[in-house]
């Protein structure tokens, strides 16, 4: 009897591990099977479908460009400042993360609301209204996907060998120089996987859109906002836009493989 | 094109208090164990560290000095620094790294571009103006690192531990080549090692640091003539001894006595060289006023030569050919004399 030297799970593991790659694998299978390929191209072209296509990629390459304005200096000041209430300010940033999405579209009502705490004053002082409009679902998204962006990069911060911004300040560069000539470039891989996320979360976003920004058809109405509501009149519309979804994060998956699973 | 310091920090459990001194076209070399402070003086003076007391001064001109307020931050100040590992830029080419400064000192692209040319081929790498440091050899990334550094034309130049990253075959020539290159800068070179070979090739004078203190300072023969600390003893290689001369007799601190040649009076170290002194399988007759029984307690071969510890009331290093340590028979454990002309043993007030 030839000896094994990797050593095999014991019988009843291996059975619930294989249920439960069955478990992760159906639902997808029964997606693909389903899916009308012949019809694809017309589904895809329906006005609804079409604008949930358009809004969904403005909604989530704007939050993930918002990520990257607000996220990115925020990121800096956590990874390498002594600002006190680094901690709290960091489980705040989580937050949005671990919380219900729909309750964060709730929160963004009652504080981006038109009677809001802040919502009331960009109404009355500026005119700028957020709810129910696309600069409400991007914010809703921005909301939900952006602390993905944060930590991603304050890790690539973290690990960034801090005698490079030595060298460079012993070769006369000011902070900002520092920063764009050298510590970017350095932390480029943390950037890409960091905004890959980003746009992916805020691209499957629903609970905290719905709410804060409603579901208006060509003005806040997003692909899984349009999955849901096609999927009570239109079934083969809402197939191939969950199709477009699962390539979409097929691909993102793909790309950070050596990134998030070394093999 | 001087530097003037005396740096106070507290770090940790290490308080440091060092006064150093660099002039115009003369190296400086800070020698001491690991964790003595060497690298924390360096930060201290290019403004990556600030000071808790005293003074970095640069031609007179305060660059920090807590006393009165002053703080020129790293990036203002006219000081270059070779980091260890160099710390090269790993996204820039070797050209795009040596015109990093000038680039952000203002310099247009074009002659940032040319004067790092220049430098690049002057240290012999202008083949290598297009590769990333990781294409790089350590010698290579050096030179590279060293360009980077006096294409500022800085008034003074750091270097710490220079040649620890290097390998044992090129750092023989990469030591002399430095060398030659330091010279060629007009201002102050302070330079950071461990090794007493780069710190006797690098530098004309010596600072030696001990847990944050200088322990001795001066020119490298002045410490190999007149060690004045175990550690600096035992790193130029002498056997040194310390204790109370009456006359010739020198009473030594721990036990045992020792016969000089020469008259001195009240505390003194004393040294010899390994050289001079002789063993013996069996106790000597004779002339040598100086007899120190002990056993072998390990040998170090050193190129053509070996050095015998001998453990005993009085321990010694002595070195001899490996054709005396075959013929005495010498292996750990073996009782010797070891034997030492009074005229061989120098005494020097401690």
């Amino acid at each position: 009897m030839r000896r094994r030297t990797r050593s095999r799970p014991p019988i009843a593991v291996a059975i619930l591990a294989a249920l439960a790659v069955v478990f992760f694998t159906v639902p997808v299978v029964g997606l693909l099977q389903r899916a009308p390929w012949s019809e694809l191209i017309d589904d895809l072209t329906d006005p609804v479908v079409r604008d949930a296509l358009r809004l969904s990629l403005v909604c989530s390459l704007g939050a993930t460009a918002l990520a990257f304005v607000l996220g990115l200096p925020l990121a800096w000041v956590l990874a390498r400042t002594q600002v006190p209430g680094r901690r709290v300010v960091r489980a705040l940033v989580l937050l949005p993360m671990v919380l219900p999405p729909v309750v964060g579209g709730v929160a963004l009502l009652l504080a981006f609301g038109r009677r809001g705490l802040v919502g009331q004053y960009l109404d009355d002082w500026l005119g700028i209204r957020l709810p129910f409009t696309t600069w409400g679902a991007i914010l809703a998204e921005a909301f939900v996907a952006m602390p993905f962006f944060v930590i991603v990069v304050e890790a690539g911060l973290r690990s960034l060998d801090r005698r490079y911004e030595e060298a460079a300040a012993t070769l006369g560069a000011r902070g900002f120089t520092t920063f764009r000539r050298v510590v970017l470039p350095l932390i480029a891989p943390s950037l890409v996987a960091g905004a890959a996320l980003t746009w992916a979360r805020a691209l499957g976003e629903f609970g905290a859109t719905i709410l804060f920004a409603g579901n208006l058809q060509g003005e806040t109405q997003t692909m899984p906002l349009a999955i849901f509501v096609e999927l009570q009149t239109n079934l083969g519309g809402a197939i191939a836009l969950s199709l477009v979804l699962l390539a979409v994060s097929v691909v993102v998956l793909v790309s950070l493989r050596d990134r998030w699973f070394p093999a | 094109m001087s530097l003037e310091a005396r740096v106070g920090v507290r770090l940790g459990t290490l308080a440091l208090d060092v006064a150093i001194e660099a002039r115009p076209g003369e190296t400086v070399v800070l020698l001491g164990p690991n964790g003595a402070g060497k690298t924390t003086v360096l930060r201290v003076i290019a403004g990556l560290l600030a000071l808790d007391e005293g003074h970095v001064a640069v031609d007179g001109h305060a660059l920090d000095d807590p006393a009165k307020g002053v703080w020129i931050p790293t990036e203002r100040r006219p000081i270059s620094y070779v980091f260890q590992d160099h710390a090269l830029f790993p996204h820039l080419s070797a050209l795009e790294n040596v015109a990093f400064g000038l680039r952000a000192r203002g310099v247009r692209r074009r002659d940032a571009a040319r004067r790092s040319r220049e430098w690049l081929d002057r240290v012999g790498m202008a083949d290598n103006a297009a590769a990333r440091p990781s294409a790089l050899s350590g010698g290579q990334a050096q030179r590279v690192a060293l360009a980077r550094a006096l294409v500022l034309e800085p008034r003074v130049l750091l270097l710490d531990e220079p040649l620890s990253a290097l390998d044992a075959s090129t750092r023989v020539d990469t030591r002399r080549e430095l060398r030659r290159r330091l010279e060629a800068h007009e201002g102050a070179r302070v330079v950071v090692t461990h090794d007493p070979v780069d710190a006797m090739t690098l530098g004309e004078r010596v600072v030696v640091l001990e847990a944050g203190r200088v322990v001795q300072a001066g020119r490298l023969a002045e410490l190999r003539e007149r060690p004045r600390s175990r550690y600096v003893a035992d790193l130029v290689g002498v056997n040194l001894y310390r204790g109370t001369a009456d006359g010739q007799r020198i009473r030594l601190a721990d036990r045992g006595e020792l016969v000089a040649a020469s008259h001195a009076r009240g505390e003194v170290f004393a040294v010899v060289h390994p050289r001079a002194v002789a063993l013996h399988r069996r106790e000597p007759e004779g002339t040598p006023r100086n007899v120190l029984a002990g056993t072998v307690d390990h040998l170090d071969v050193e190129g053509d030569r070996v050095r015998v510890i001998v453990a005993g009331a009085v321990p010694v290093t002595a070195e001899v050919t490996p054709a005396a340590v075959a013929e005495l028979e010498l292996t750990a454990g073996a009782a010797v004399w070891a034997s030492i002309k009074a005229t061989e043993i120098t005494a020097y007030p401690a």
